[in-house]
């Protein structure tokens, strides 16, 4: 009962009390057997895949090597060896033979858990089996100070103690802990901190934590604190929120994260504070992950750990347009049944084994109370041409509760969906890449506001993943669902599923409504991408279904028109459960982004699992790693970013000769035509 | 003695194309009797005939001096006179610091060649100082809207005498360049709009969410046909837009910075520059200077640096002539220059071909940094994302074997590549705060200033000075 009375302050946005962060640490077998280890690919939250390190909270070392956690015995100190990282089947990392054995090195006689690994100089420095400085040493040793606090018996006052430990064979597969040992005591940060789970960046002087502006022992906010001198006993800043940052001239400029106004998903500027736990800021201060709503109890320990704000796996900062973005993926893989606390990463370019997933920016993530491993895309709020990214899950409210009325935009224009009707988004994991948003083919739609970026004049991308939950052609009439459009069929573009399982794209450019069928039926019940690109230049209107040209039109040169009507997402508004035309949309519809650029077929590694990672013996980095967001010469880009092997055509690829006007055709005709239905009686 | 005595003017100017004094030579000593110079340089003319022997009078301790010569087959020296630019019909010895008295200027040649020299002296300008002399980010100046605010800005690039129209129009081009559209900048105008009124003419543009964050005297750029730029930056502040800057050009020079024989040596506007250094009356000085540049005769043009949504995008924007109701002028988005399109380079091509055999024919000069990149190689605009590094010229397949400093030098000389070596991209942030890169940069032309008193005419290579 104390935890749902703790959850109900929660939920009204109140405090909360001081709470020991450490009642998870025997969740872990629960968690190992509750994250699902489904086939998910890129587009912000990767897959997550078992991994043998484990424990409540934990940190990791600059070099990525040295992770600390607290399990039931104590501080556990493991070693990462990514040397020893392979690939599973799919080509996704398999860790589970890459951290050495848990040690022991320090009891929780302090109820020690949650720390952060402070380095006054970049670690380790190459040693002498004594443990002595030299640059020829075989052995590497790190002499960090270790911040934590008791967050169960004390008043939550941050510390430090000094920590020496000592590798053998680093930085090769057989790297091991050789020795520790403790250089201090415990001592007291002054002037007094108090808070839990502390997180601090490379250069040791920016110190992040859940606690209270307030500094009185209350947890549930982000804050900060700053010292000038690395990881030092003394002269650290009063805490202060960490939507502050921005203000404080120490810190912008310096961290990324500091560097602007940090926003809740819908766009909102945080003006006051950001509630969140489980903090891990990234090395440099460029973002911070956390856990950014509570997870609701059904009963006592129902799902286990419940309660407090261990929901909704978050980031914000840099690659998110320092907008709050809830992951969508595995990593919360239910806002109902399991808790999620501690992620920390051993950085995007730290290694070559991992990530393995490719896009412009890819952060693996190892998960402690979870014990997963995860690789986070940031591509949907990096590439800058996506004006409208909809991953379909929940909207983390400005006062960091769930708001399951609202999906959030992360292209980074915060064109935020409303759900109307029949659309919901399911307590747990649906879609092809974590959730998705279920429409009940009636009333079930989602309208997203007008807004120029919504708007694009030269080029255009619709792509989504859709899942029919039943074929649409349900009696004699014509039976389509409206799909997607802003405005009416006639409007800026739209997107219609036919009565017979194909699709009907529809854009305005030049005054008229130019209309390509696909020429290809998806399948009920299960998920296929679909996509429709324009190009203005050249007048081409293309379909694609799972990444393959099904059908294409050249018409004159003409920029698209645009209107000021809103976008609708499933469904014109309310409808018949079979219509006689302009039906609403019955089935799933995940992963909807929209561009303004072609995005001519490409459409791995976000939304094509086989795409999605780098070949099995990789090793070298991911291939888009490089490619950064440069454009094409024609203004198309791959995923990846690289330029359209077009070699700087100005025009679209080559219009295939079985391409008809309204007929299927191309290169994918034969599989086409496995699908295809071969009389169309009704068209939308 | 046949002495005919100039009548040195005092005060500003140069160039002029009447001479002050003049002699009939006849192999005399001719005295040149000038003012004391102060801060503002003594200007004097004299035309005399060879033979013929001229002392400078009148001069005193170590002082600037420029001397230029114009005449048809005589030669004209002196110990302390060095000329720098030497062009049919004379030559110009550049300022540097001399001690006088003077030895005499002697003038040999066939007799009854008419030479006419036109000198400037003045007392030696201090070292230049970053925060007066190449940056104002003073906020007596910077926010001052009256000196450098929107309005005046706006309105000096202008045809309409105030800018709004074309500001807006500006912002929405962002929506609609084919290359890349940046919605953003369009959802900015529209806000403008909501805030002011569907009508740009009737902005108010000094309520715009414009800062000042510096004036940039980019001196250092001069050319053929301008002693260099002057520049105003400005972020947006509204907090929807937080990374949004605009840089607005326009042209330096000053009456005297161009010689008689047409040579530019913009040291007037230079040594004026210099002078603020110590200047007690800074804000003055500045509000003329900005009073005499932000001009619509003088603008050259803007450039973006913004990252509204995930990348960071530069661009130029020049204006046109355009067929627009209202607006004899729009801005246009053209390639960039000296930049090349890494991308569509990389792939293979006409365009890498070319590209490539423009490099072989070019390394010496590439390496040099001296050579004009090819606009058909350049992008319209250069993008870059925060944590995803940057795609590298691929210059394999390229014969020379320097293809690690050809590719260096083509990164290092446009402005794209000097905006990503600073971790920000950005060079002045929103807080006036200068990157560690733009601080080596000043130095630079810090010392490029002073380089004004030593006559120096070193051609400047492309891209970054501190280089």
């Amino acid at each position: 009962m104390l935890r749902s009375v703790f959850l109900a302050h929660a939920a009204r946005g109140a405090l909360r009390p001081q709470r020991r962060s450490g009642s998870l640490v025997w969740l872990l077998p629960l968690a190992l057997a509750l994250v699902p280890l489904s086939r998910v690919a890129a587009v912000e939250g990767a897959r997550a895949v078992a991994s043998p390190f484990g424990g409540n909270g934990h940190n990791v070392s600059f070099d990525g090597r040295l992770f600390i956690a607290r399990t039931g015995p104590g501080w556990m100190a493991q070693l990462l060896r990514p040397e020893r990282i392979t690939r599973d089947e799919g080509g996704f990392p398999n860790v589970s033979d890459a951290f050495t054995e848990p040690l022991l090195i320090q009891l929780p006689d302090n109820e020690e858990n949650a720390l952060a690994i402070c380095e006054p100089e970049p670690m380790p420095f190459r040693c002498s089996a004594a443990g002595d400085r030299d640059g020829g040493g075989d052995f590497a040793c790190y002499d960090v100070w270790v911040v934590d606090s008791n967050a169960v018996v004390s008043d939550n006052r941050m510390r430090r103690r000094r920590l020496f430990l000592q590798v053998r064979s680093p930085s090769t597969r057989d790297a091991a802990i050789e020795r520790f040992e403790w250089r201090s005591g415990l001592e007291y940060l002054t002037p007094g901190l108090r808070g839990i789970e502390p997180t601090v960046t490379r250069d040791g002087r920016l110190l992040v934590y859940q606690g209270t502006r307030e500094n009185d022992g209350m947890i549930d906010t982000l804050v900060y604190s700053y010292n000038a001198s690395p990881c030092s006993l003394d002269g650290w800043s009063a805490p202060q929120d960490i939507t502050r940052m921005h203000e404080d001239a120490r810190l912008r400029g310096t961290y990324r994260l500091a560097d602007s106004p940090l926003r809740a998903a819908d766009g909102t500027v945080y003006t006051d504070r950001i509630r969140g736990a489980y903090p891990w800021i990234f090395p440099d201060g460029e973002a911070i992950n956390f856990t950014a709503a509570p997870m609701p109890c059904r009963g006592i320990e129902d799902p286990p750990g419940c309660g407090p704000r261990r929901n909704a796996l978050s980031v914000l900062g840099y690659p998110t347009n320092w907008a709050l973005a809830n992951i969508d993926g595995d990593v919360n893989p239910s806002r109902e049944d399991t808790v999620r606390l501690f992620f920390s990463s051993p950085g995007p370019r730290t290694f070559t084994e991992i990530p393995a997933t490719r896009g412009l920016d890819v952060w693996p993530f190892f998960g402690s109370n979870t014990s997963n491993y995860t690789e986070l895309v940031f591509d949907d709020g990096l590439d800058g041409r996506y004006v409208g990214v909809w991953h379909m899950n929940e909207l983390v409210t400005p006062a960091g509760e769930l708001d399951l009325s609202r999906t959030p935009d992360t292209s980074g224009f915060f064109n935020t969906g409303r759900l109307v009707g029949g659309a919901s988004l399911p307590a747990a994991n649906n879609g092809r890449v974590g959730k998705a948003v279920e429409l009940d083919g009636r009333t079930g739609r989602i309208e997203v506001p007008h807004a120029a970026s919504l708007n694009p004049v030269n080029q255009l991308t619709v792509e989504m993943l859709v899942r029919p939950s039943s074929p649409p052609d349900c009696d004699a009439n014509n039976n389509y669902r409206f799909l997607l459009g802003k405005g009416e069929l006639d409007g800026a573009y739209s997107l219609v599923f036919e009565d017979d399982g194909s699709f009907q794209a529809r854009v305005r450019a030049g005054g008229e409504v130019r209309s390509l069928f696909s020429g290809r039926a998806i399948p009920v019940g299960t998920f296929s991408h679909v996509a429709f690109v324009y190009d203005a230049a050249s007048g081409t209107l293309a379909f694609f279904i799972d990444g393959a040209e099904t059908n294409r039109m050249v018409f004159g040169p003409a920029t698209l028109d645009g209107n000021r009507e809103a976008l609708r997402i499933g469904g014109p508004g309310d409808a018949a459960e079979c219509p006689d035309g302009h039906g609403a949309f019955h089935g799933a519809i995940d992963e909807l982004e929209i561009s303004n650029v072609a995005r001519y077929g490409d459409f791995a590694p976000s939304l094509d699992e086989d795409a999605g990672v780098d070949p099995v013996d990789g090793g070298g980095r991911p291939s888009g790693r490089d490619g950064g967001a440069q454009p094409g010469r024609d203004g198309g880009v791959r995923r990846d970013g690289s330029a359209g092997s077009d070699g700087g055509s100005t025009t679209p690829p080559a219009e295939s000769d079985s391409c008809a006007a309204a007929g299927t055709g191309g290169v994918a005709a034969p599989l086409i035509a496995l699908v295809t239905l071969f009389v169309r009686r009704r068209r939308s | 003695v046949i002495a005919a005595l100039a009548i040195a003017l005092a005060g500003c100017g140069g160039g002029t194309s009447a001479p002050d004094a003049s002699s009939d030579g006849g192999g005399a000593m001719i005295v040149w009797a000038l003012e004391a110079p102060g801060e503002d340089a003594t200007v004097s003319s004299l035309e005399v005939v060879a033979p013929a022997m001229v002392s400078i009078d009148g001069l005193e301790g170590d002082l600037l001096v420029r001397l230029e010569v114009i005449e048809a087959g005589a030669d004209v020296s002196a110990p302390w006179l060095v000329p720098t630019d030497v062009v049919d019909g004379g030559f110009l010895a550049r300022s540097r610091v001399v001690t006088a008295p003077l030895a005499p200027i002697a003038i040999e040649g066939p007799p009854g060649t008419r030479v006419r020299m036109n000198i400037a002296a003045r007392a030696v300008p201090p070292d230049a100082d970053i925060a007066h002399s190449l940056t104002w980010t003073d906020p007596a100046v910077a926010d001052d809207r009256s000196i450098v605010g929107p309005a005046r800005v706006l309105r000096a690039f202008s045809d309409d005498d105030h800018g709004g129209v074309l500001f807006d129009r500006f912002l929405r081009r962002f929506g609609t360049t084919p290359h890349s559209e940046r919605p953003a900048l369009v959802e900015l105008a529209d806000a403008i709009a909501d805030e002011q009124g569907a009508d740009p003419a009737t902005w108010d543009l000094d309520a715009l969410p414009l800062r000042v964050t510096a004036v940039h005297n980019r001196i250092d750029l001069r050319s053929d046909a301008h002693c260099g730029e002057l520049r105003v930056s400005f972020t947006v502040t509204d907090s929807a837009f937080p990374f949004v800057h605009f840089l607005f050009l326009f042209a330096q020079g000053r009456d005297g910075d161009v010689s008689e024989l047409g040579i530019r040596h913009c040291e007037e506007s230079a040594f004026v520059w210099a002078r603020l250094a110590t200047a007690t009356d800074f804000v003055d000085r500045a509000r003329a200077i900005l009073d005499e540049t932000l001009v619509r005769d003088r603008f050259l043009l803007a450039e973006s640096l913004e990252r509204t949504v995930g990348t960071w995008e530069w661009r130029q924007w020049t204006p046109e002539e355009s067929a627009e109701p209202g607006l004899p002028h729009v801005l246009e988005n053209p390639p960039l220059f000296q930049t090349i399109d890494v991308a569509a380079a990389n792939v293979p091509g006409p365009l890498r071909d070319d590209l490539l055999a423009w490099i072989e024919a070019n390394a010496g000069a590439i390496e040099a940094r001296t050579i004009a990149i090819p606009s058909r190689f350049a992008p319209r605009s250069a993008r870059a994302t925060e944590g995803v590094l940057r795609p590298v010229l691929d210059l394999s397949g390229l014969a020379t074997p320097r293809a690690d400093a050809l590719r260096t030098a083509l990164d290092r000389i446009g402005c794209p590549g000097c905006h990503e070596r600073s971790p920000t991209f950005v060079q002045t942030s929103p807080d006036r705060v200068f990157s560690d890169f733009y601080m080596d940069e000043l130095e630079a032309r810090r010392a490029a200033l002073d380089a004004f008193r030593e006559a120096t005419t070193a051609p400047r290579p492309f891209g970054a000075l501190s280089d």
